[in-house]
């Protein structure tokens, strides 16, 4: 069997950005409580991660190193403003649904992190299955959130019904908290807590440490 | 005399911090399973149980206790329940807010919110249609006893009891309406949910502004409704004032240590 590269495979579980790295949390929280919108990002995100990668990595050695940031922002910002246009064309109710989200896409610190720490430094091919790698890695947090999110909070997957609610004369009660913002902390801290565990070499050192209650308090 | 006394309470509280808690939980705990009856009996047993399955488990991981507190929150949930909760809903509730918010950080001492307060504010998010009851009058007499060891004790800070009060009944009789009512189910919430030992912050000046806080934002939070108390806006103030109480802390602290440093250059 042939085996994928390691730029691609990497991000997807072990170097995933948003459970190793910390980024793209925003968005993670505020378009996860549905699979379709989750699902939309995702697609915008691996689009606007991969040909901004490659660009960058294409014209890397013409860039100025003093206006590098501005010129992989604009970059960026051009791509996110295609993929907006383009969802507003094509798919109305769901760009209103994820409202400025797609917008903000330019600010989501794993486009210019991967632009920055990897297209920069490598040819093009890598660059975009980095970026590839790095999208799918962000997509499958965003798409096990949702997927949570979404079935437990109003018992649908993408807008249908899975588990039959009360309300609908079944079993099923809704759990309101689930589409509520701090849920997907939950579940993204749950979700790094079970990779650490697998991975115990990604646990980050303790800030403090427990003193024995055994030894009593001299007076 | 007097004085030695109550140091020595306090020094035995701060070591056997959880049993203290729970036997102060313990009398109002008896009148509500009186009052109510068999009905209490079940939602009484699925906490208690789960409370101490999630305990157990996570000291098996851990290696090491304390096993009791978890029992504290346990019997919050079943005082301030509402009786139409279904015992998988209190069993949920109650096991998300002691996983996250107690045990993942080491166990009772290591958390920064009162998980009792995040336990019900677990129902009414996940629930909306379920209304948090107030305790009635006679579980209210039977807790003055251990209100006042935990008052005396110092693991309920006297400053944010005082200070929630005079919050609650400025700001109340201020904007809205007060009733004399109010006054038991109120002590009883800031006693034993706001004045959290671990929850609630440990500066002497924090505890007065935690307090202000916590009773301001339930007279808010209750707004109209007064002079009804909501129970769910109480949770929700403590839970929010609870996660201001670090910061409050370090406030203080900071405070302190730029006053020390004016006056001795």
């Amino acid at each position: 069997m042939m085996r994928l590269p390691r730029p691609l495979t990497d991000p997807l579980i072990r170097a995933n950005p948003v459970t190793l790295r910390i980024l793209g949390i925003c968005s993670a929280l505020a378009v996860t409580t549905s699979l379709v919108t989750a699902l939309t990002m995702c697609a915008a995100l691996i689009f606007v991660l991969c040909a901004a990668s490659g660009l960058i990595s294409a014209i890397r050695r013409h860039i100025p190193q003093s206006i590098r940031l501005i010129l992989q922002i604009t970059i960026i910002a051009t791509l996110v403003i295609l993929i907006d246009e383009v969802l507003r064309a094509y798919a109305f109710e769901i760009s209103q649904l994820l409202s400025i989200f797609v917008g903000l896409i330019v600010t989501n610190c794993i486009v210019l992190g991967r632009a920055e720490s990897f297209a920069m430094h490598h040819p093009v091919w890598p660059s975009v299955l980095d970026g590839l790698g790095n999208a799918l890695g962000y997509s499958l947090v965003l798409v096990i959130v949702a997927t949570i999110r979404e079935l437990f909070g109003t018992g649908q997957l993408s807008g249908l019904p899975v588990l039959p609610t009360v309300a609908g004369g079944g079993w099923f009660v809704p759990l309101g908290l689930m589409q509520l913002a701090p849920s997907a902390f939950f579940i993204i801290g749950l979700l790094i807590w079970a990779i650490r565990a697998a991975r115990p070499e990604q646990a980050e050192h303790p800030d403090h440490s427990l003193i024995s209650l055994d030894t009593k308090a001299t007076p | 005399m007097i004085r030695e006394a109550l140091l020595d309470l306090r020094a035995q509280a701060a070591q056997r911090c959880g049993i203290f808690r729970l036997m102060a939980l313990v009398p109002p705990a008896l009148a509500h399973l009186w009052l109510t009856g068999a009905a209490a009996v079940p939602a009484l047993l699925v906490a208690v149980s789960v409370a101490l399955s999630w305990s157990f488990l996570f000291a098996e991981l851990r290696g090491r206790g304390p096993l009791l507190a978890g029992l504290v929150p346990a019997l919050l949930l079943v005082l301030f329940a509402p009786p139409e909760s279904a015992l998988w809903q209190l069993a949920l509730a109650l096991t998300l807010a002691l996983v996250m918010g107690e045990l993942i950080f080491g166990g009772a001492g290591f958390d920064f919110l009162s998980t009792g307060a995040l336990a019900l504010a677990f129902l009414t998010f996940s629930f909306p249609g379920l209304a948090l009851g107030a305790p009635g009058p006679a579980v209210l007499w039977a807790a003055l006893p251990g209100g006042g060891l935990l008052l005396l004790s110092g693991l309920a800070p006297w400053r944010v009891v005082l200070a929630g009060g005079a919050g609650f009944a400025g700001f109340a009789a201020m904007f809205w309406s007060l009733s004399p009512g109010l006054i038991g189910p109120m002590l009883f919430a800031l006693v034993f949910l706001a004045a959290d030992p671990f929850g609630a912050p440990v500066t002497a000046p924090g505890h007065w502004i935690f307090g202000l806080l916590v009773g301001g934002l339930t007279a808010v939070l209750c707004g109209p409704a007064l002079p009804g108390l909501d129970m769910g806006a109480v949770v929700f103030a403590v839970v929010l004032a609870g996660i201001f109480a670090p910061l409050i802390d370090a406030s203080v602290i900071a405070g302190d240590a730029l006053r020390a440093r004016l006056r001795h250059g």
